[in-house]
């Protein structure tokens, strides 16, 4: 029979006569049961336990520059965030950088929100790949504004949040945020097809561990994998195909118009070095390797002498290194053609640390 | 060593559901003290007051202050904006610019409860509260502060005086309406449904509330030893308006009847008058929701949804439906909600305006945007929930759980529990947080 569960005179919730306690403890036990069936089977997919790269992770490590202003600072994409070992820049300078770096990101927003930081007067170090440089909207300009305005709103529910994450995190493969959400899963759902529906571009599967300090290190399954490999290479094919003109806009018009977006960018991007600079501190650019397929598209796409020659010339940064330039940097290969494995994050380091001292740092 | 004394319990959760409030802003806990002060003392000095003109004098003071501090904080910049466009309209040019606030989270559900407290006093429905205890955990009980139910004080207020036991059992079943509650928001709401809604509407904020995620205010009250009531019944399964702010978010409509409709005149000075009581507490009602004019307009054509069912009740006096009938009610009810639904989701008006453009098929060049896994994710909840709220229309979740067999139950519970685990919803908000 149903009862009410208290006297209140005014609300009166009714509850089922049941052993709620018994079914609660039994539901629990399956519900464990299940979990580590799911954990046992994602490990034995090859996946193991790692940090999620998350918004909560990057505000946490966003707070040290807050404390400290003269920290060296990494910002970027994927490569630097793989290519630049942190360990090995803190045995020359004896202080580990900061890495703010984010897979997929135009460095140009981080560039511009450190500028306008006033207290911000370290060494900024920016990874760039042109076609992300020059990225005017979409997943480039998104995560990092994401993580940005993620910091600035950072609260102390989500910290704690945070800091409860970390043992889990640590502990279960399953918790693995860029293939093993139910939401991601559920889109990887063999479907048809919808017709005249455009679908969004195939995103990269886990294929890059973080620690707490966010140092990025490429997983051995990229290497060991050859149809993983195989299949990471066919989505960066995807990423640097130029996507077809927009509708109602010719060929010429729409030249034009990034003419003019690559003009304005620059500009914005040598004021925001200038501050810095007019602060005391220094911006040195880093043009990381990419190998095969990935670097023909880029020298397609993107050739030094339109992006990365400009972007030295007009912006005016401190230092300059392209690893095409450097015997000692231009032998480097991506196992999946775009970004460096853990052993040579740490040799190219060692290597740009020498380069970057030989040019006054 | 137990916390045994029932007062000193009372201030563990008062103490926790400030802690609760505070790690989200905890500058925004002094505003919430500031309300609860307000209105404790504003009940106080109408109930002592001799003279009625010093009650509503004091009743004033309260429905100013409160109403006060929600206008500035969460409709400031829109007066602003909008004098700033008649202004301008009129030919006057203003350098306006909007102000740099943040909106408290939770701010008009506790807003309505504290004026529903003086409100009550001042008409002499409830005598004040005798512990500033019981009044301030009242405000701030932490299940209900951010996302409502709207609770009155006559519902709460006794459930302080007595200490409350809670046994095991009472407990497993409170968690049980946390874990629905749960996943409907982490898992229906925020897994299957909240990307596709992003997508369409191209913006993202909060998540569809579809689902009565009171549920788990519920639950956790009851793990404590409160109760709150209903806020969701079924609403997917309304026949006609009335029916249907019966099931949808009950604590509002009541509030806006009893405080609001009422006050007006209801139902009680003629037709026309009635419609346009019920046009103008729609309204407010849906500018409750926001500082936009997509709320507003919600409501207006909610408001335009009740007059017609009036109308159609007196033109059409005798019928009673049949099955049939009531489907077609039901459907035309459901998909005019929804519809309303689409303009209140919408980021601003010109969005709205395509929305229902293009519902009406006046794209004829549009592209779909929606792929197929979206399709599928949205018809497979939305077809379910549907047909769980028509087989549950009569009834309420408890009768149906005291008959479903305990294997059943097992089942379900642990699906619940396995789908929260791997759902990794991350961060999303609760677009209620944001009233």
């Amino acid at each position: 029979m149903l009862s009410s569960i208290f006297n209140s005179s005014i609300v009166e919730r009714l509850y089922p006569e049941k052993n709620w306690k018994v079914l609660f403890f039994i539901s629990i036990c399956i519900c464990s049961l299940m979990t580590l069936g799911w954990e046992l089977y994602w490990r034995k997919q090859g996946y193991e336990p790692s940090l999620n790269d998350n918004k909560d992770l990057w505000a946490l490590n966003r707070e040290r520059l807050d404390k400290n202003p003269k920290l060296t600072t990494v910002i970027g994409s994927s490569r630097i965030l793989f290519g630049l070992n942190l360990n090995e820049w803190k045995k020359e300078f004896g202080e580990k950088p900061l890495q703010l770096s984010t897979v997929a990101s135009n460095v140009t927003v981080y560039l511009h929100h450190l500028a306008h930081d006033s207290n911000f007067s370290g060494t900024l170090i920016m990874g760039v790949d042109p076609y992300l440089f020059f990225a005017p909207s979409g997943a480039p300009m998104d995560i990092p504004t994401g993580n940005i305005e993620y910091y600035k709103k950072f609260s102390w529910a989500q910290r704690w949040s945070h800091h409860i994450g970390i043992p889990l995190d640590k502990n279960l493969a399953f918790l693995e945020q860029d293939d093993l959400p139910l939401k991601n899963l559920l889109e990887r759902l063999p479907l048809p097809l919808r017709k005249n529906v455009k679908e969004a571009p195939p995103i990269p599967p886990y294929f890059v561990s973080v620690d707490a300090d966010r140092q990025g290190l490429m997983i051995k399954k990229v290497e060991t994998d050859p149809a993983f490999r195989a299949h990471m290479i066919a989505i960066w094919k995807k990423y640097f195909t130029p996507p077809p003109l927009p509708k109602g806009v010719t060929e010429q018009e729409f030249m034009k118009q990034n003419a003019e977006h690559v003009g304005s960018t620059l500009k914005k991007v040598a004021e925001s070095i200038k501050k810095i600079q007019d602060r005391g501190g220094k911006v040195i650019m880093v043009r990381y390797p990419s190998t095969g397929h990935v670097r023909q598209m880029e020298a397609t796409y993107t050739p030094r002498q339109q992006f990365w020659n400009r972007i030295i010339t007009e912006t005016h940064a401190n230092m300059s290194v392209h690893f095409e330039d450097f015997e000692t940097l231009k032998n480097f290969q991506c196992p999946e053609e775009s970004h460096l494995n853990g052993e040579d994050a740490v040799l190219f380091t060692k290597e740009l640390i020498k380069i970057l001292k030989e040019k006054g740092l | 060593m137990g916390i045994s004394d029932w007062t000193a319990r009372k201030t563990l959760l008062l103490i926790g559901s400030y802690i609760f409030y505070g790690a989200w802003n905890p500058a925004f806990v002094l505003l919430l003290l500031l309300s609860t002060i307000i209105d404790w003392y504003a009940a106080k000095w109408i109930e002592g007051a001799k003279l009625a003109s010093h009650k509503k004098f004091f009743l004033l003071l309260s429905l100013v202050s409160n109403l006060g501090l929600l206008g500035f904080f969460k409709y400031g910049n829109f007066f602003l904006e909008n004098i700033s466009w008649l202004a301008h309209f009129a030919g006057h040019n203003t350098n306006w610019e909007s102000m740099s606030i943040i909106l408290p989270v939770g701010i008009s559900f506790y807003t309505f409860q504290t004026l529903s407290y003086t409100i009550d006093i001042y008409r002499g429905n409830l005598k004040s509260c005798r512990s500033f205890l019981d009044f301030a955990l009242y405000v701030t009980f932490f299940p209900q502060l951010v996302a409502g139910p709207i609770v009155r004080a006559v519902d709460f207020i006794p459930q302080c005086v007595e200490p409350k036991k809670v046994t095991l059992n009472q407990m497993s079943w409170g968690f049980y309406f946390m874990t629905l509650g749960l996943f409907q928001k982490v898992v229906l709401a925020d897994i299957f449904l909240s990307g596709t809604s992003d997508h369409v509407f191209g913006w993202k904020e909060g998540s569809l509330n579809f689902v009565d995620a009171w549920i788990g205010a519920i639950g956790a009250s009851f793990c404590l030893g409160f109760l709150l009531p209903d806020n969701f019944r079924f609403p997917y399964a309304s026949i006609g308006f009335s029916d249907f702010w019966r099931r949808w978010h009950i604590s509002l409509s009541t509030w806006l009847k009893d405080y609001l409709y009422i006050p007006l005149g209801g139902s009680r000075h003629g037709e026309a008058r009635t419609m346009a009581n019920l046009m103008i507490t729609m309204v407010i009602g849906g500018f409750w929701h926001g500082a936009s004019w997509n709320y507003i307009i919600w409501g207006a054509c909610h408001g335009t949804f009740l007059i017609g069912e009036q109308y159609l009740k007196v033109l059409f006096k005798s019928y009673s439906p049949g099955i049939l009938g009531k489907f077609l009610l039901g459907t035309t009810t459901f998909l005019l909600a929804t519809m309303a639904q689409a303009i209140f989701r919408a980021p601003d008006i010109p969005h709205a305006i395509n929305i229902m453009a293009s519902l009406w098929g006046f794209h004829s060049h549009g592209i779909n945007i929606l792929t197929s896994i979206e399709l599928f994710k949205v018809l497979l909840v939305m077809g379910s929930l549907i047909a769980v709220h028509i087989f549950m229309r009569k009834s309420q979740l408890e009768f149906f759980m005291e008959k479903a067999p305990s294997w059943f139950v097992v089942t379900i519970w642990s699906v619940m529990l396995f789908g929260i685990v791997i759902a990794q919803g991350g961060s999303h908000a609760f677009i209620y947080f944001q009233f």
